[in-house]
């Protein structure tokens, strides 16, 4: 079964929007989804003009179902969400207003829109980088992971989409020296050390993020692979070389200044989509003893 | 101050209030605006349809139908209950139409008139709870279904008196489930920063008390403005109270204390799934009876799952594919011997279950809440699960199970499915079919069940090598059904609740020649009349043993907890079977292949001389029992008497392998312990000894003690190589296993010594107290009467290191002339595994993988100078990496006497945690059972200091000063010598 089943794209009229239409419009049809197209606008139109005036190529429009609303986007965008179930969001990082980018920390690679949306709101979102270039069909998936949570269920997803859409998957993780945690009591530590020094304990790291997959389901994964260094550069580089179409990356959900600085980066200097997979409130994993019992 | 600092002693981090009727009057609000909108609407039905509906009643219908939900539940659940078929909608409906969402939005439209026109008024008793909350510094959070919450906190002037909000507003953005959902509570608190467990939920509705309940939220207090009392109770308030007024704060937290110790701390709760902890928590949860072991996994198995029973002594050949100690670690094949691996069998709580055609399970993404506990107390694991199939249509299952500590071929399981809101047809198949059995169980094949009784599912399976046969007979009931079945399809109404029960019973052909009718029998036998007694026979056999082996430590849950999961899986990892002692993961998992260590007289052993006695001696049985094989492996070596195996399963044999292969790279370790490791041996001597001190029991030493005793130290005398006036012990490995080929390591000496005198010790008193049975046994064994003074002189001569000039004992002969290495704190705890590819690089250091000299200070704590042991630890402590489960509670037991309380205290703790918290990365292949024997030993002989006279045991007098830093008091009791004494230790208040 298809993982998505309603996506919504909200536009603006720049170029930078609609650039998110193809790559949308492209998934909806291989998935057969519910492609649904949100103008914030603060004039209604019919569709015929609006979808016009969006810049949207004639040939998507008998799939798209158009919404016109006139309240502050990211409000928009969120009731949007609620209202149509939506379950996966396509945007670009960057929106109207922010061709010309400056600002605090992180406002060059999102817009406000973008970040408040990603923030606020639970689905996946597949985010345009500034430098996206489209690059249609997707062949293969790049998946970053880290024992985590965000990643395990990143994965999960990409899982489920690739055998959707018939894609390979290709899975790294990436040991960084300075991310290694200490003095954490009655929380799961989970010691990267074996996972960099056998791979088969790396192999067991994807096993256990896809216990609830089926061996079938997993066999999209052409290959895990182990690298070393900083954990954006090492990921960029690995996308290249594999030519991934699309990054496929947990987080844990703020992108407030100082947070998800590799995210950030990574989102700088991709030329490719990233689908950011926040992490699940829903069956939240808690194990009631040591600290967490007090 | 003070009471704040205590408060936080008792984990109160937060509040939660509900809104609505908790901390505003808008009760009366959403009453009227939901009798308005159902006036008019029934009158609407009335004019068009010719309907006539008894009127919304604002007091009994509101709180039944519709207090505290999501307004469209409310709308739903007044439907229902008066009949009426309304299309769903959708959110953007407006007021006027006629589906469930064009209803609520008109509630809501009446409301806000209501609230504009009318206002809010405030709780003054709440707000004043509120305001001494927050000026002791507990966070206060308020959560409301209500889409208007933040309207109405701004109307009533409260919007600053929380430090978070969530409302129906930010659980839509998040896509949050409503309550009795738990979501949002959680939400809040995260936004507090305060774990649910040491948090507070104040609720007025049933809803919100459930979602408080579910959650696992430390307290639920509800709030009985009238008539409502019972169905808080119902669904889960701990406490109810008609107003606010009637708690204060130090009143929430001791309630919050109270039920942390009465209640979180006999269980160990999962909340939510995180697939990469599941295997895990399966080890956790893996409930045991000393026959066998069940791991914890899901009733409906994940692709991944490591769905395993465990029986004591079913052993097949070892299977090369699958891990030794990591699973990364591969080990070859032990020639032909038919005992080498513990046989991994299909998992016997197996269940699939389909809601009109849909299955549920974890597999799918119908589920939205799970919650597993380990009941330690009743030795119960119960999970509940709530799915949503299609669009809001909700089932839950909840499940409980037990391997019976009474009867301890049988298992029992209970299913309960609860149609919440829809009816459908439930199909439950309890066959324990596996799938892809050769992958999953490869010591395995199956075999026919001829003449099988109708109703009964039942497996048999044959062991490839060993050609021990395991016989599983499940029998399956549906309660109120009157028949058996295995295969079960029945239509269930909206509300319904169906339950299953199932018995399973266990057999294999060690327990009999006919192992199949063994297993029928048994089933046939079970009446479902009986199946509340049997649980109940079960529960009794764990109250008993909670009486003997429990610790009370006040004030401090997490601690007591932790203790009784040790307790709680050191007690159900042995049983009577002399045949059989404890392996390194127990009955938990696949690790060490079943294997039995040094880990059991030395770890285990003491926790069951002084709660269990009896199965201590069938643990030291299970080495008379294997006695033979010690002595043939002993005649291997060249040596006289007998030498046990560094790791064995049922007939003594040596099991360890001799290489560890690399299951990527084919890269090859070499293994010395198995040739080397022979300090095990004066292990068991140890053992011997420590439990015929404890207990006296003479037909034990008569019939089985002094016969080892005398053997093992045959061995020694053999073993030891006369240089001289002295014996040395060369070519071993003592307890650091990250030094091979070693002499005279201090560790073995000492104990090959204490092994020696104990034996003339033995036969001296044989020879005293059973003169005849001394005759026999000594012309059996062919003990001449110079040979304990062999003995004796073996004892004297053998060199024993002591302490140097610096009071330091070497470890082994030239430790001190190896080469230092400055250990790195993230190696600490967690060292590398590539360590053991450098081994012989690693040979030439100072670097310990454990202790190994202070485990002589942790045996005989009396028998070295203070000095000695303070410089030995200040020497070696730093030196050694823990990549032992067994090394952190050495540590703390030396410290503790030492009155390092801080070394203590850590290294205490991460030995306490060690499974609770996965800290060594590798609970998903079993619990240590030895750590937890080792965090027993550090508090008991560690902390409390305790020691034993012909008076009984007693505390160290300086006990008090050397507890834990926050602890108050701790409490236990001991046996000694057929008399159970309690012990206690209260801190003394600073004057």
């Amino acid at each position: 079964m298809s993982p998505f089943q309603s996506i919504l794209v909200p536009l603006d009229g720049s170029r930078r929007a609609t650039q998110s239409l193809a790559c949308a419009s492209w998934l909806a049809a291989r998935l057969g989804a519910q492609l649904h197209l949100l103008s914030a606008t603060p004039t209604e139109r019919s569709t015929r003009e609006e979808l016009s005036r969006l810049r949207v190529p004639e040939e998507h429009w008998p799939r798209i179902v158009l919404h016109q609303a006139v309240e502050p986007p990211e409000e928009a965008i969120l009731d949007a969400i609620a209202r149509h179930r939506v379950d996966l969001l396509v945007m670009t990082a960057l929106g109207e207003g922010s061709e010309e980018p400056e600002g605090p920390e992180g406002a060059k690679t999102l817009g406000h829109v973008t970040r408040a949306v990603a923030e606020r709101s639970a689905v996946p979102i597949l985010l345009l980088p500034p430098g996206y270039r489209e690059k249609l069909p997707w062949e293969r998936f790049l998946v970053p992971i880290s024992g985590e949570r965000e990643g395990s269920d990143a994965l999960a997803l990409a899982v489920r989409l690739a055998n959707a859409l018939d894609l390979r998957v290709h899975v790294v993780h990436v040991d960084a020296p300075d991310h290694h945690d200490e003095g954490l009591e009655a929380e799961a530590r989970y010691p990267d050390a074996p996972h960099h020094e056998y791979p088969r304990q790396l192999e067991e790291m994807v096993a256990r993020a896809l216990l609830h997959v089926s061996g079938e389901e997993c066999r999209c994964i052409e290959d895990v692979s182990l690298a070393e260094g900083d954990v954006a550069s090492e990921v960029l580089d690995l996308a290249k070389r594999k030519r991934a179409s699309v990054l496929v990356a947990g987080w844990h959900g703020p992108l407030d200044v100082g947070r998800a600085a590799i995210l950030k980066r990574l989102v700088a200097e991709l030329t490719v989509p990233v689908l950011l997979v926040k992490r699940s409130r829903e069956m939240r994993f808690r194990l009631v003893a040591g600290e967490e019992l007090g | 101050m003070e009471q704040h600092d205590d408060m936080h002693d008792s984990g109160f981090d937060a509040v939660l209030f509900d809104l609505d009727g908790v901390v505003t009057r808008t009760a009366e609000l959403h009453a009227t605006a939901w009798t308005e909108l159902f006036d008019g609407f029934f009158e609407q039905r009335r004019r068009e349809l010719g309907e006539s509906h008894r009127p919304f009643d604002p007091a009994t219908d509101y709180l039944a139908l519709v207090d505290g939900k999501p307004r469209y539940e409310g709308v739903r659940s007044v439907l229902a209950d008066r009949g009426i078929d309304l299309p769903e909608g959708d959110p953007t409906d407006d007021p006027g139409r006629a589906s469930v969402h064009g209803l609520a939005a008109r509630k809501d439209a009446l409301f806000v008139e209501r609230l504009r026109e009318d206002g809010v008024q405030v709780f003054a008793s709440t707000l004043a709870l509120i305001r001494d909350l927050r000026a002791h510094g507990v966070k206060v959070g308020v959560v409301t279904s209500s889409r208007n919450g933040r309207e109405v906190l701004r109307a009533a002037g409260l919007e600053g008196c929380f430090d978070a909000r969530v409302d129906g507003l930010d659980a839509a953005a998040l896509g949050l489930a409503g309550k009795p959902d738990p979501a949002p509570f959680f939400e809040c608190a995260r936004r507090l920063g305060a774990a649910p467990a040491r948090s507070v939920v104040v609720e007025d509705a049933a809803p919100g008390v459930m979602a408080g309940r579910r959650g696992g939220f430390g307290l639920v207090v509800g709030v009985d403005r009238g008539g409502n009392r019972e169905a808080l109770v119902r669904n889960g308030a701990d406490a109810v109270v008609a107003d606010l007024g009637e708690v204060d704060v130090s009143q929430l937290a001791e309630r919050l204390g109270a039920k942390r110790e009465s209640v979180l701390a006999w269980r160990v709760e999962q909340e939510g799934f995180d697939p990469a902890r599941e295997h895990e928590v399966e080890s956790l949860f893996t409930l045991a009876n000393g026959y066998l072991g069940v791991r914890g996994t899901l009733e409906a198995p994940l692709p991944g799952s490591r769905a395993d029973l465990f029986v004591a002594g079913l052993y097949d050949r070892k299977h090369p594919d699958l891990p030794y100690s990591e699973t990364e670690f591969l080990t070859e094949e032990r020639g032909d011997y038919p005992y080498s691996e513990l046989v991994p069998a299909p998992f016997p709580f197996r269940l699939a279950l389909t809601v009109d055609g849909e299955p549920l399970g974890l597999v799918g993404s119908h589920a939205r809440e799970l919650r597993r506990v380990l009941d330690l107390r009743r030795g119960v694991l119960s999970a509940q699960i709530r799915y949503e199939t299609g669009t809001d249509v909700r089932t839950r299952v909840r499940t409980w199970r037990c391997a019976s500590l009474d009867d301890l071929h049988l298992l029992l399981q209970e299913v309960a499915i609860h149609l919440e809101n829809h009816s459908g047809t439930v199909e439950l198949d309890t066959a324990l079919a596996v799938p892809d059995l050769e992958a999953r169980h490869p010591h395995l094949v199956p075999l026919p069940a001829d003449d099988v009784p109708p109703g009964l599912d039942v497996r048999r399976f044959r062991t490839t090598a060993s050609g021990l046969e395991l016989c599983l007979v499940s029998r399956a009931t549906l309660v109120g059904g009157g028949r058996n079945d295995v295969r079960w399809r029945v239509a269930a109404t909206i509300g319904q609740t169906l339950t299953f029960r199932r018995t399973v019973s266990v057999f294999t052909s060690r327990d009999g020649a006919a192992p199949l009718e063994a297993a029928l029998d048994h089933a046939l036998a079970q009446s479902w009349d009986r199946f509340d007694d049997a649980l109940a026979a079960h529960v009794a056999r764990w109250k008993d043993l909670w009486e003997r082996a429990d610790i009370s430590v006040p004030g401090r849950p997490a601690t007591e907890q932790a203790l009784r999961f040790h307790a709680y899986h050191l007690s159900s990892a042995a049983d009577h079977d002399p045949r059989v002692s404890v392996g390194a993961r127990a009955l938990s998992g696949r690790a060490y292949e079943g294997h039995v260590f040094w880990d059991a007289e030395i770890f285990m052993l003491p926790f069951h001389i002084h709660t269990r006695p009896g199965v201590a001696r069938t643990m030291l049985r299970y080495r008379h029992h294997t006695l033979d094989g010690a002595r043939r492996r002993a005649r291997s070596m060249g040596c006289r008497g007998a030498c046990y195996a560094w790791e064995s399963t049922v007939t003594g044999a040596d099991v360890t392998p001799r290489t560890i292969r690399l299951a990527t790279t084919g890269a090859e370790i070499p293994i010395f312990t198995g040739t080397q490791q022979i300090h095990v041996t004066a292990g068991v001597a140890h053992g011997i000894w420590r439990y015929w001190e404890a207990t006296r029991d003479e037909a034990f030493l008569r019939d089985h003690g002094v016969e080892m005793l005398i053997e093992t130290a045959r061995f020694w005398t053999s073993r030891a190589s006369r240089e001289g006036p002295r014996l040395h012990i060369r070519g071993v490995v003592g307890p650091d296993e990250y030094h091979h080929s070693v002499d005279d390591n201090a560790y073995t000496n000492h104990m090959a010594r204490f092994n020696l005198e104990r034996a003339v010790d033995a036969v001296a008193w044989m020879e005293a107290r059973s003169p005849e049975a001394w005759e026999a046994l000594a012309g059996r064994l062919g003990v001449s009467a110079d040979e304990p003074h062999e003995w004796t002189e073996a004892a004297r001569d053998l060199h024993v290191p002591g302490p140097n000039a610096e009071g330091v004992i070497e470890q082994f002969e030239g430790f001190f002339d190896l080469e230092e290495y400055p250990l790195p704190s993230r190696e600490r705890f967690k060292a590398p595994v590539s360590r053991l590819f450098d081994w012989k690089r690693i040979n030439e250091l100072q670097l310990l993988k454990q202790a190994d000299v202070l485990m002589l200070f942790y045996l005989f704590p009396d028998a070295f100078p203070r000095e000695a042991v303070a410089a030995s630890y200040r020497y070696y402590e730093p030196r050694t990496d823990h990549g032992s489960s067994l090394s952190p509670g050495v540590h703390a037991a030396v410290a503790a006497r030492l009155g390092l309380r801080e070394d203590a205290e850590r290294y205490w703790r991460e030995s306490l945690f060690l499974d609770l918290s996965n800290r060594m990365g590798n609970s998903t292949l079993g619990v240590h059972p030895a750590c937890m024997g080792a965090t027993w030993q550090a508090l008991v002989f560690g902390f409390l200091g305790v020691h034993f006279s012909d008076d009984g045991p007693a505390v160290a007098q300086d006990a008090a000063a050397r507890l834990p830093e926050r602890w108050r008091e701790v409490a236990l009791q001991l046996l000694w010598r057929g008399r159970s004494y309690p012990l206690s230790v209260e801190r003394r208040k600073p004057r």
